[in-house]
């Protein structure tokens, strides 16, 4: 899915040309190439190393970082609160009020379920055999006459 | 340090395994456990993903009754099998929802904030951060979600989404990107 804050504002003019360059945008963006070959990273790597808990901050601090650094401190306020969001209590009667009263049950498919093989079944599947077998021996002896 | 956590795992896993039991045995409300067990992060999940309180509610619930209903097929970890369901309950969502607006309900939410002032700076910032993460594309934003915001390493992100180390870096760093030319200018 690609979104954008514009997405409700319908479709413009040039809504052909736009959509293809939307898809050209969305082919780039979802590309999983390394990093830095490109020469389109705008974030430098020290700070994915420290936002990844590979580099100690100071290090950051010392460089041209330190605007990166105050920006992603700032948002991992915001992380950090969404990091301790509770399910809303009542959620849970609900879920368990809308579960299936019986015990859940294993559904093994019709392939994988144990043959039971009975003397009347095994006559049965034996006499179908040899009606097929017949069947099929005099068709083809047809077809050679 | 990696031993105990291997332990811990192991532990819960094993805790997980008995109340199945229990549960296939009949016991219907031993499901509760596993609900109050992983209900928090799920959520959190679902919500970030969404934007919607309502959304991450319902998604939640269709979750954990497609997991009750499928309990005899959990081979492995439970936590990992109902974060699938849940991922992809979110994945399907997005795949069909356009959203106009996000919201969040603030009563679930405690405010460590002093002053008025910051308390609104919070919500703009919230709100911003939304908007942005609503603009990325489900896997970059899946990716930072679990990075930044459930806190999980890259390790457990691969082995919960069934992919590399190298592919989920990747969409982290696009993720981060992205958010940064979004937010910086109003932000940095």
């Amino acid at each position: 899915m690609f979104d954008d804050f514009n997405s409700e504002s319908g479709v413009r003019n040039d809504g052909r040309a736009r959509d293809r360059q939307r898809d050209d945008a969305r082919n780039l963006f979802e590309r999983e190439v390394p990093l830095g070959q490109t020469g389109e990273t705008s974030l430098a790597i020290a700070v994915h190393a420290w936002l990844d808990g590979e580099l100690p901050e100071s290090v950051l601090r010392r460089g041209d970082s330190a605007r990166d650094v105050d920006f992603w401190n700032r948002l991992g306020e915001e992380t950090s609160a969404r990091r301790h969001m509770r399910t809303p209590t009542h959620i849970q009667d609900r879920i368990m009020e809308a579960l299936p009263q019986h015990a859940p049950q294993l559904i093994t498919p019709w392939f994988q379920r144990e043959l039971v093989l009975t003397p009347a079944s095994a006559v049965a599947i034996g006499s179908a055999l040899v009606a097929v077998t017949a069947a099929a021996t005099a068709a083809f002896m047809g077809v050679i006459r | 340090m990696k031993t105990t956590e291997t332990e811990v795992d192991a532990g819960l896993e094993n805790q997980d395994q008995l109340v199945i039991q229990r549960v296939l045995a009949g016991n219907r409300d031993a499901f509760r456990i596993l609900i109050s067990r992983y209900s928090d992060p799920l959520y959190r999940h679902a919500l970030c993903m969404t934007g919607s309180p309502d959304v991450a509610e319902d998604i939640l619930q269709m979750s954990f009754i497609k997991a009750y209903q499928h309990l005899a097929e959990v081979r492995g970890r439970f936590d990992a099998w109902v974060f699938r369901i849940v991922a992809n309950g979110c994945k399907d969502w997005l795949k069909n929802i356009r959203r106009s607006h996000l919201s969040y309900d603030e009563d679930d939410q405690a405010s460590g904030f002093a002053t008025p002032e910051e308390e609104l700076d919070r919500t703009e910032l919230r709100t911003d951060l939304d908007r942005a993460l609503a603009t990325l594309p489900a896997s970059l934003r899946e990716a930072f979600v679990m990075k930044h915001v459930e806190g999980r390493s890259y390790e457990e992100m691969a082995d919960l989404l069934g992919t590399t180390v190298g592919a989920l870096k990747m969409r982290v760093h696009r993720a981060r990107e992205a958010l940064q030319a979004l937010l910086e200018e109003k932000y940095a």
